[in-house]
């Protein structure tokens, strides 16, 4: 009975996994309020607001234009060529606007029934041209849908947290937790976590990654955007 | 036969693990139905000289089902009720039967702007949803037989500097739960309520624990006054229970109160703390309140009050909460004596603040002759699962 009850108590401890705390080099303020999403299109950033706004900012953030507003609540974005795509968390939409022309868009639906406020979190693209969708929490839901937005499958992640942003880089998946305050690299074999970062930032909610290996965390709550070192993560 | 019954009990909570709160959406209009079921075992220690012998009971305390809606960036509503309360004929006002029925327009620039009737936006303890407390019981004071929690009204509300800095402005019946019955008392005065909170450096949520760990020291600083002067008629009274337990929830005359709360969390710990005072200044100097102390001394007024601080630690990787409580109020700066209580908590999380098992301890420290308690000490165990 008591061994029972020690290993029921320090269970959380026994699956220890790799841990790094990793420190930003520099801060940046986000002249957006409410930031929920970043990523990299050329030499800009496009930030996502919980106002429902769409954001070109310059790479060093001084300055910034509106694409597009009025979308309903964007929480993920993801770019690629001419396209913005944008996932909305309470409407289940997939939003794509086109940078040379943002104010012709197309909305996708993909239904979810779960929480309201959990919602779509994440959204970015795999190796193979598919769509991966990630639920915020309770539970997150990792959704493969195809290029035309057809689901191909889902799976339930037993992640320690919730998930607010996804990026790949060097063909791995990161997921970025607010709650956890830690980036977690994933097996996409698996669906297990290979390794786990952690940093002192609060409200954590976008993640991206330049060609080079620097990683780039956005918090909605500080207003701020923070860079890590060059790296092969 | 104890180590089967436990472990069938850890098997029952840790079923549910994924819980079913759910929503509809067209792409415009979203809905999500979710609510709550709690129940707890009440065990009281009754004083030696009380003649109310009542004691020891389960309790169904929360039967809540919530809707929440949306439509589009701009316009909110929700709907809330305790289908525990609601079938009783008198109003708790810590869990009454109705407990949200409002809408919100948000497409004003210069403020967002609530009507119907909700929780009335004056202390951080009362705004502090219940469900994420490891009590099964708020402060004393707070808890809305003193003053109200619940209320119709207006309330215009404005975020500031990514919702660090809230101001919030309203206008109530003032008649508090008891305006559900549908009249305001015969003067037809109303009540002015506010509140403003500066957060940094982020804002915070109305919570009690620090669940999620936070990676930097967070503090919130809030203030809230309330004003009302409703002078009766000669001969007139004002709605049956609407005064409340204690008969101080208004006052015949003018009732101006103010209050400061805080909060700082970090890495876990949390620290909660709030006062409030009430100036009471009844129109007839020689109000029974007043004690018949004479008017040099009193200047006519009387004061209700009270502090609470609150420590809270949340061991993560045991998902448990750990929670010690003192409060201290006086219900009539008067009368000698004051009110002291200190309380304990804990709570194991299943499936954090959704599925909790809390267990409570309430000692009475001591009390003011106004209104002696029949207990002295109170232990409450029990589960909440939210769907």
């Amino acid at each position: 009975m008591r061994t029972i009850l020690i290993l029921f108590v320090f269970s959380s401890f026994l699956n220890a996994q790799d841990v790094e705390r990793i420190f930003p080099k520099q801060k940046i303020s986000v002249p957006v309020e409410e930031p929920s999403d970043v990523c990299i299109k050329g030499n800009e950033f496009i930030v996502v607001s919980d106002k429902g706004d769409v954001f070109s900012l310059s790479k060093d953030f001084s300055q910034k234009r509106l694409l597009h507003a009025n979308l309903s609540d964007p929480e993920g974005v993801f770019c690629s060529g001419d396209s913005i795509w944008v996932a909305e968390e309470r409407s289940r939409l997939v939003t794509q606007l086109l940078y040379s022309n943002p104010a012709a868009i197309r909305s996708v639906e993909i239904p979810y029934s779960g929480g309201r406020n959990k919602g779509y979190e994440a959204i970015c693209r795999n190796s193979k041209g598919n769509w991966l969708l990630f639920t915020e929490k309770e539970p997150v839901w990792m959704i493969e849908l195809d290029a035309q937005f057809h689901e191909i499958g889902r799976a339930i992640l037993q992640v320690p947290g919730d998930v607010s942003s996804a990026a790949f880089y060097n063909g791995q998946l990161f997921l970025l937790s607010d709650e956890a305050a830690c980036v977690w690299k994933m097996d996409l074999a698996t669906n297990k976590i290979l390794k786990t970062y952690t940093f002192n930032i609060l409200n954590a909610e976008g993640l991206c990654f330049e060609a080079d290996g620097s990683m780039w965390i956005l918090s909605d709550a500080e207003q701020n955007i923070y860079q890590f070192e060059k790296r092969q993560w | 036969m104890v180590r089967k019954l436990i472990f069938s009990m850890m098997g029952v909570f840790a079923c549910g693990l994924i819980t079913a709160q759910v929503s509809l959406t067209n792409g415009v209009n979203s809905l999500e139905i979710s609510g709550s079921v709690s129940t707890y075992y009440n065990y009281r220690i009754l004083d030696s000289v009380s003649t109310e012998k009542d004691k020891n009971r389960f309790n169904l305390r929360d039967a809540q089902i919530q809707l929440e809606g949306r439509k589009g960036k701009n316009w909110e509503y929700e709907l809330q009720v305790d289908l525990a309360d609601l079938g009783i004929g008198s109003v708790d006002p810590e869990n009454p039967g109705l407990m949200d029925a409002w809408m919100k327009y948000k497409g004003f620039s210069w403020f967002d702007i609530r009507l119907g009737y909700g929780k009335l936006a004056w202390s951080r303890s009362s705004l502090t949803p219940f469900s994420y407390s490891a009590y099964w019981q708020r402060p004393e004071f707070l808890r809305g037989s003193i003053l109200s929690r619940r209320d119709i009204g207006l309330e215009l509300s404005k975020e500031f500097f990514n919702q660090r800095l809230v101001i919030i402005g309203s206008v109530y019946n003032g008649l508090g739960e008891v305006s559900l019955r549908g009249d305001n008392d015969v003067t037809g005065a109303l009540e002015y309520v506010g509140r403003i909170e500066f957060a940094w450096p982020i804002a915070m949520k109305y919570r009690e624990t620090d669940d999620k760990h936070l990676r930097k020291p967070v503090v919130n600083i809030g203030m809230g006054g309330r004003y009302t002067e409703r002078n009766l008629p000669q001969g007139e009274l004002f709605p049956s229970s609407a005064a409340g337990e204690y008969g101080l929830k208004l006052t015949n005359g003018r009732k101006c109160s103010f209050g400061a709360d805080g909060v700082f969390m970090y890495r876990g710990l949390s620290i909660n703390a709030e006062f409030y005072q009430s100036v009471n200044t009844p129109q007839d100097t020689a109000s029974a309140y007043l004690q018949g102390i004479t008017f040099a001394k009193t200047k006519g007024v009387y004061k209700t009050g009270g502090f609470v601080v609150q420590g809270n630690y949340f061991i993560k990787p045991l998902k448990l909460i750990l929670s010690a409580r003192y409060e201290n109020y006086n219900l009539n700066d008067l009368l000698p004596g004051t009110n002291e209580r200190i309380s304990g908590a804990i709570a194991y999380q299943f499936d954090g603040f959704r599925s909790m098992i809390k267990l409570q301890t309430l000692h009475i420290l001591q009390f003011e002759n106004l209104r002696p308690p029949d207990w002295t000490d109170q232990f409450r165990i029990g589960w909440q699962y939210m769907f």
